[in-house]
């Protein structure tokens, strides 16, 4: 009996590990909320002048690339009237290919921007999304880019 | 050989010169840039169109318009992207003025014309005619003057682009809500972030 409950421990105790590994690498200067804190499937850090950077992950449904799905939601934003900085900025996030877009936006007598980027495997899509004034979002933009590259669709 | 050096240089400065002479369009500029450093940029802004040849028209913490000369509106985007932390928007018009000036020069040669008539009948009119003619050439020099004062505008038009740069992004209305068809694009909404706290 003994022998037969050290595996089944050790495989209870590396998929409780494997639930617990952020989606994303904490960006430089920020801190983690608490993965109790947030919804299953999200990743959420926070930096100290109050900018949010949130990581989730949701079903590729239905099927389709990132060139389809950075389209669609290029277009969209678009559409809405949100004002994009550049065409897209495509990224490496382990083995699965990435897209960033920035948008600029008024909010109250401020200029923000808002990051939005999307992560497409074969199952899934991870959506990153960070915003705040343009000053607060030019410091941490690198850390931002660094942790969108770590990000993992489990 | 020094002799040649010189006449390229001036032949090259009259051709410059010519290009510019001969420029009918007028070039107005667009930009919407953010910056970290809100006076800063003011100032480097005034000091680029002062350095330009230009002129500053207006500043404020939101807004900075200046005429430039038209032969530098290439270097503006590169100057701009200098001073930011992003060209937010840039936009370029132009518009060719030759028809405005070619219809106000006639339109001040033909009232010239009428003026040298009515200053001729003048002296052969008695002094109720004289009144009326009087009130006509005063209504025609006002006329003319007006006409000249376009003229200059559209010359300045001419020379000088306009550039009106704004330092934040303008506008408060919020982007419209339009549903997608794929329901997670649905749930990327700025303001509904922003607003979420954590």
């Amino acid at each position: 009996m003994k022998t037969r409950i050290g595996p089944i421990a050790f495989a209870a105790a590396v998929l409780a590990l494997a639930s617990c590994t952020s989606l994303a690498q904490k960006p430089e200067g920020f801190a983690e909320v608490s993965p109790w804190q947030v919804a299953a499937a999200q990743y959420k850090a926070v930096s100290p002048e109050g900018m949010i950077y949130r990581v989730r992950t949701l079903k590729n449904y239905p099927v389709q690339t990132l060139e389809f799905w950075s389209n669609a939601l290029k277009n969209h934003l678009e559409k809405e009237g949100y004002r994009s900085l550049s065409e897209g900025q495509p990224f490496e996030a382990g083995e699965s290919p990435g897209m960033v877009f920035e948008w600029a936006m008024p909010y109250g007598n401020e200029s923000y921007i808002y990051l939005t980027a999307i992560v497409v495997s074969e199952n899934k899509i991870a959506v990153a999304e960070a915003a705040a004034e343009h000053t607060i979002y030019y410091k941490y933009r690198e850390a931002l880019l660094e942790s969108l590259a770590s990000i993992t669709i489990r | 050989m020094k002799k040649v050096h010189v006449i390229l240089s001036i032949l090259c400065l009259l051709s410059i010169q010519a290009i510019a002479e001969e420029n009918y369009l007028h070039h107005g500029i667009q930009a919407t840039i953010l910056v970290a450093d809100v006076d800063r940029a003011i100032d480097s802004l005034a000091r680029w169109a002062d350095e330009a040849g230009g002129y500053l028209l207006y500043k404020s913490s939101e807004v900075v318009i200046f005429r430039f000369p038209h032969t530098k509106v290439g270097s503006l985007r590169g100057f701009l992207e200098d001073i930011s932390e992003t060209v937010v928007e840039l936009s370029l018009q132009a518009q060719d003025l030759r028809e405005s000036i070619l219809g106000i020069q006639s339109g001040i040669q033909s009232r010239e014309e009428i003026l040298q008539q009515n200053l001729q009948y003048i002296d052969r009119t008695d002094v109720e005619g004289t009144l009326a003619i009087e009130k006509e050439v005063m209504q025609l020099l006002t006329e003319i003057e007006q006409l000249k004062g376009k003229l200059r505008k559209l010359t300045v038009d001419r020379a000088y682009a306009l550039a009106q740069v704004n330092l934040r992004i303008l506008g408060q209305s919020l982007p419209t809500d339009i549903p997608s068809s794929f329901g997670w694009i649905n749930t990327i909404d700025f303001y509904k972030f922003v607003g979420e706290g954590f």
